[in-house]
């Protein structure tokens, strides 16, 4: 897995400084990590704008991912940094759709379990 | 308390105007609301969803290219084996709406003992949207 980081804003607002922003490819079902030059050409030019080759933390909610098929089989998972709705969010799809050598793109949704739901929703 | 064998599961449908993470696209979405022997809703449904419901009596569509997000309420329910329902309720708002954290907020003060949230999900490419 290529490690990269950068700020990630989750879906309730929460803004955070510097995230654990892993890139990694699925194949056939199973997940192998993959240099940054592999990444490089399925990774749009806002996303590599806005993170840093390096570690950040790891934070409560499962991040909302994209998924770049390269291959029916195949596809390279990245984490959204932008929350839907947002101007970011929408250039980081038409730049990834964009990409020649993306087949589709797809989203996983957030994941926020009850304790982290009730401490962001709380937060103003 | 022995679970009959013929436990039937009553429903209904509301048809609620949702905002798609892909701004400025909208669509109506099915919410299906779950109903005790009473006839009473047992799924969360708060003012703020409420507030989206689409009137008409045409059958409410089911989101067939996404999974709307949502949370996911567990409740008390001596019925079931586990004592636990789960239900999910969507929430139309999307993430730079602050009603999607005033839902989240409205969910949580129900007498749900845990609720999860989960974004919007797309299983099918989301160019449309783009």
């Amino acid at each position: 897995m290529a490690n990269y980081g950068g700020p990630y804003t989750n879906d309730l607002g929460r803004v955070h400084p510097l995230v654990a922003l892993g890139v990694y490819a699925v194949v056939d079902g199973s997940r192998s990590n993959t240099p940054a030059s592999f990444d490089s050409p399925y990774l749009p030019t806002s996303w590599q704008a806005a993170t840093l080759n390096g570690f950040g933390c790891t934070i409560p909610e499962t991040l909302r991912m994209a998924r770049a098929w390269y291959a029916a089989n195949a596809y390279l998972a990245s984490p959204v940094p932008w929350p839907g709705g947002t101007p970011e969010f929408n250039q980081f799809w038409s730049e990834l759709t964009a990409l020649p050598g993306v087949l589709m793109a797809t989203l996983e949704g957030e994941r926020m379990d009850c304790f982290w739901l009730d401490t962001y929703a709380a937060q103003p | 308390m022995p679970l009959s064998r013929n436990f039937t599961r009553r429903y209904g449908d509301l048809k609620v105007l949702y905002d798609l993470d892909f701004a400025p696209h909208q669509t109506v979405v099915r919410q299906r609301v779950y109903k005790d022997s009473a006839g009473m809703a047992e799924t969360p449904i708060t003012p703020l969803l409420q507030a989206r419901v689409v009137a008409g009596g045409c059958p409410a569509p089911r989101s067939r290219r996404f999974i709307p997000r949502r949370f996911f309420a567990s409740l008390v329910n001596p019925a079931t084996v586990t004592g636990v329902s789960e239900y999910q309720t969507l929430s139309p708002y999307r993430p730079i709406d602050p009603n999607l954290k005033a839902h989240a907020l409205e969910v949580l003060a129900t007498p749900a003992i845990s609720v999860r949230y989960q974004g919007e999900t797309h299983t099918e490419t989301v160019e449309p949207y783009i």
